[in-house]
């Protein structure tokens, strides 16, 4: 296998709330390690609160680890030239409503570093590929979920980015939107790009990933590759249920 | 700037934590030099302004007060009550030379005080340099408010003091706001030109009362109450071609109508006095 | 350090405020309650150009300051409350620049919000038959360092403080303060015991107001013993100040 362009060694994450003087923690990830693989479409599954954000968030330099390491390109994840080579869709992508997807995508191409002559054949191509050029000119806030998604993904991409994090992708998309976002993934994977993606919908991992995180409180518990789940009579729903329910 | 030789040698943890020195370092340096700034600031800075203390408070006027210390706007509360002294003392002040000369109805005007509720006026008829004299009892008060809050309103002293040493006969009050003017203004030769004005009536010395009155007429920001007052003192001292091209520059200069007719009337009169002429207006 | 990513946060920000509802509202408020003064001016008869020129001013200054306050306070927190800044700091921008373009364009949006006023403010003057001399514009640009100061106040607060409404009231709270200087070191002068150099070291801390109050002190302007460098030295230190205490403050933040 090629080298991982991601790496978390023994990462801690743990939420401190300060409640009336008195502390909370709560560990959201516990000596949690990874590896991502060029060019693999890989997913991270877990319950709810089971810490897939948390991952992402780590990733992107949203969020600082209590402690551990993590490298993105072999760097940090604070780096400039490693948040060069990733985009990220966060799980309910917000925009500024008053903007339009050509406005919104010029803004970002801006602060990726794109350069001036080259920024509205990016914006042509992302819209063309993401099926939203019709709409070029409408207001953001005109937009319906899976059309914001949509535009999720294309300022994710316009930059080229090596690394794809794609927070619940197809989360409330209706099965059309859900369809032609997988196709995009695809499409993004056979360009070359690495794509590191959550979901609750087991079945949407399944068509897609190459191998499968499971996280439990916030650990990795398994890494399922997708030749398992092929082979096992559940699927990977069978497998999931019997990590969590052993744990 | 080229690290020394051990640096290369030294741990990872150990270089953080040298980085993290200078960081510090830098931070306090720059913190500090902020605040010896700061400190200089405030110990060279010299008020201009009378501090909040010396403003004697008036009915009414301490909420707007503290509204205009705290944000720095008393300037333009000294204005607002600067107009609510010129209401207070009323616009309609013209009635001058005596009554055989009268072209006003008494009852026109009382009437006019009680459909207007401009108060203060005692007397029926206010002649001369007495119009306007009244009871007035809050007028100084409210004239050294407006010096109190704003002590380089040049027009509002000028105003007050000279309708107090002139109008209403109270000398005393007059050089008492002159002289709290003065404190911030003490080079302003106007101040010293009603000064004079106010000991040559005091002397009753009217030429001189008259000449110190029109340097201040000579000044194009003169308050039109000062002109009207310098254009009697000097009919009153015999100078009629000075009184009336004085009734002539307010005539130019002035928007308030009450002056306007009585700039009007006055210069009408010399006129017929020097020309023997109609009345052009 | 990018400026083209300071630039385009500056000028995407800038445009946000233009396109809110409430950018158009207090110039409107302000247009309107500026050709009001009129009735003021026409009641102090002699005296309107100097009343029609302070109140417009102080309406100018008050206007600003109450609209760069709102939109100080919540030019990050509004942007962590959407979570479009998730979509900024994924990218290749470091908080500094993101900082920075943030209140360069509050800056600039102050600056133009003056502008506009100062603009219907002298149309007025001008039609009622009056004019300005140059101490106007020094009395407006010393409103706009009063401005970039309290701003750069508002921003720091705005980083820790939880609610905009806080945030909002310690700005003005500090404002006001500011105009209180003298009073404020008469009093510590008097101060006596232990207590004398703490209270005098809070004191050296709240920002000179006065000192950019041409507008109470263009008569007396020749008086001022406060230099032009020293009023531009000590917005720069303020706004220094409190920007690096922001950025330690932010850089530390987690979305």
């Amino acid at each position: 296998m090629s080298e991982p362009i991601v790496v978390f060694s023994d990462v801690v994450k743990i939420y401190r709330r300060s409640h009336l003087g008195k502390i909370y923690e709560t560990a959201a990830l516990r000596d949690f390690s990874m590896e991502i693989f060029r060019g693999e479409i890989i997913g991270i599954l877990g319950l709810n609160g089971a810490g897939k954000t948390t991952v992402m968030k780590l990733l992107t330099g949203l969020l600082y680890p209590t402690s551990g390491k993590i490298s993105v390109f072999g760097k940090s994840p604070l780096d400039m030239d490693a948040k060069s080579g990733i985009g990220f869709l966060p799980e309910l992508p917000y925009f500024y409503q008053y903007m339009t997807p050509v406005d919104a995508l010029r803004y970002y191409a801006e602060l990726s570093g794109l350069p001036a002559t080259e920024i509205k054949k990016k914006i042509d191509g992302v819209l063309k590929k993401t099926g939203i050029s019709s709409r070029s000119d409408s207001k953001i806030s005109e937009f319906s979920k899976g059309m914001m998604q949509r535009l999720g993904i294309a300022q994710s991409v316009i930059h080229d980015p090596e690394l794809l994090i794609l927070d619940e992708p197809v989360s409330g998309l209706d099965p059309l939107a859900i369809h032609d976002i997988r196709e995009l993934m695809s499409e993004l994977n056979k360009e070359g790009k690495t794509i590191f993606l959550s979901s609750h919908s087991i079945s949407e991992l399944e068509k897609v990933s190459d191998r499968v995180i499971v996280l439990n409180r916030g650990r990795m518990v398994k890494a399922v590759k997708s030749e398992e789940w092929q082979k096992a009579s559940g699927g990977l729903e069978e497998i999931f249920v019997s990590i969590v329910k052993t744990q | 700037m080229d690290c020394p030789e051990f640096y290369f040698h030294l741990h990872p943890v150990q270089k953080k934590r040298i980085l993290i020195m200078k960081r510090i370092i830098l931070s306090v340096f720059l913190l500090a030099a902020a605040f010896l700034f700061f400190v200089f600031t405030w110990e060279t800075y010299t008020p201009v302004l009378p501090q909040a203390d010396t403003i004697v408070a008036f009915k009414d006027s301490p909420a707007g007060d503290i509204f205009s210390l705290s944000f720095g706007v008393r300037k333009l509360m000294a204005e607002i009550w600067f107009i609510k002294l010129m209401q207070y003392y009323g616009t309609s002040e013209f009635a001058e030379n005596g009554h055989d000369d009268h072209d006003h109805d008494h009852s026109l005007r009382n009437s006019r005080t009680a459909a207007t509720g401009v108060g203060g006026y005692a007397d029926d008829c206010h002649h001369g340099a007495d119009y306007g004299s009244g009871q007035y009892p809050d007028f100084f008060r409210m004239a050294k408010h407006i010096i109190d809050l704003d002590p380089y309103f040049k027009n509002a002293a000028l105003y007050s003091a000279g309708s107090l040493a002139f109008n209403m006969d109270r000398p005393d009050q007059a050089l008492s706001l002159l002289y709290s003017a003065m404190l911030y203004l003490p080079k302003e030769w106007k101040y010293a030109s009603l000064l004079a004005a106010i000991g040559y009536k005091n002397a009753k010395d009217p030429k001189k009362v008259a000449e110190s009155f029109n340097l201040l007429v000579a000044d194009p920001e003169c308050p039109t109450m000062l002109k009207q007052l310098a254009a009697f003192l000097n009919k009153r001292a015999g100078n009629y071609m000075k009184a009336y091209e004085i009734y002539l520059d307010i005539l130019k200069t002035s928007n308030d109508k009450f002056y306007l007719e009585n700039a009007a009337r006055q210069a009408d009169k010399l006129e017929k006095m020097f020309f023997k002429k109609p009345a052009t207006k | 350090m990018r400026f083209l990513n300071i630039f385009s946060i500056a000028k995407h920000s800038l445009l946000e405020q233009y396109r809110g509802k409430s950018f158009t509202l207090f110039v409107m408020f302000a247009g309107v309650i500026l050709y009001s003064s009129m009735l003021i001016g026409v009641m102090a008869v002699e005296e309107e150009k100097r009343v029609i020129t302070d109140f417009g001013l102080a309406l100018m200054e008050l206007m600003a300051m109450a609209f760069i306050v709102f939109s100080a306070g919540s030019a990050v927190s509004r942007e962590m409350e959407s979570k479009t800044i998730y979509l900024i700091l994924t990218r290749p921008v470091t908080r500094l620049e993101y900082l920075l373009g943030k209140i360069l364009s509050l800056f600039f949006s102050s600056l133009f919000m003056l502008a506009v006023m100062s603009v219907l403010h002298l149309s007025l003057i001008y039609l009622r038959g009056f004019s300005v001399s140059g101490i106007y514009f020094a009395i407006v640009f010393c409103i706009w360092l009063k401005l970039i100061i309290i701003t750069s106040i508002t921003f720091f607060i705005s980083s820790f403080s939880t609610s905009l409404i806080s945030t909002m009231s310690i700005s003005v709270i500090l404002w006001m303060l500011g105009h209180f200087v003298s009073e404020t070191k008469f009093l510590v002068e008097r101060t006596k015991g232990g207590s004398f150099w703490f209270i005098k070291a809070v004191a050296y801390l709240i920002p000179n107001m006065q000192i950019y109050n041409m507008r109470d002190m263009a008569e007396a302007f020749g008086r001022t013993s406060i230099s032009w460098i020293h009023l531009f030295g000590y917005a720069f230190a303020w706004t220094a100040l409190s920007f690096i205490f922001t950025f330690i403050l932010f850089r530390k933040k987690e979305f």
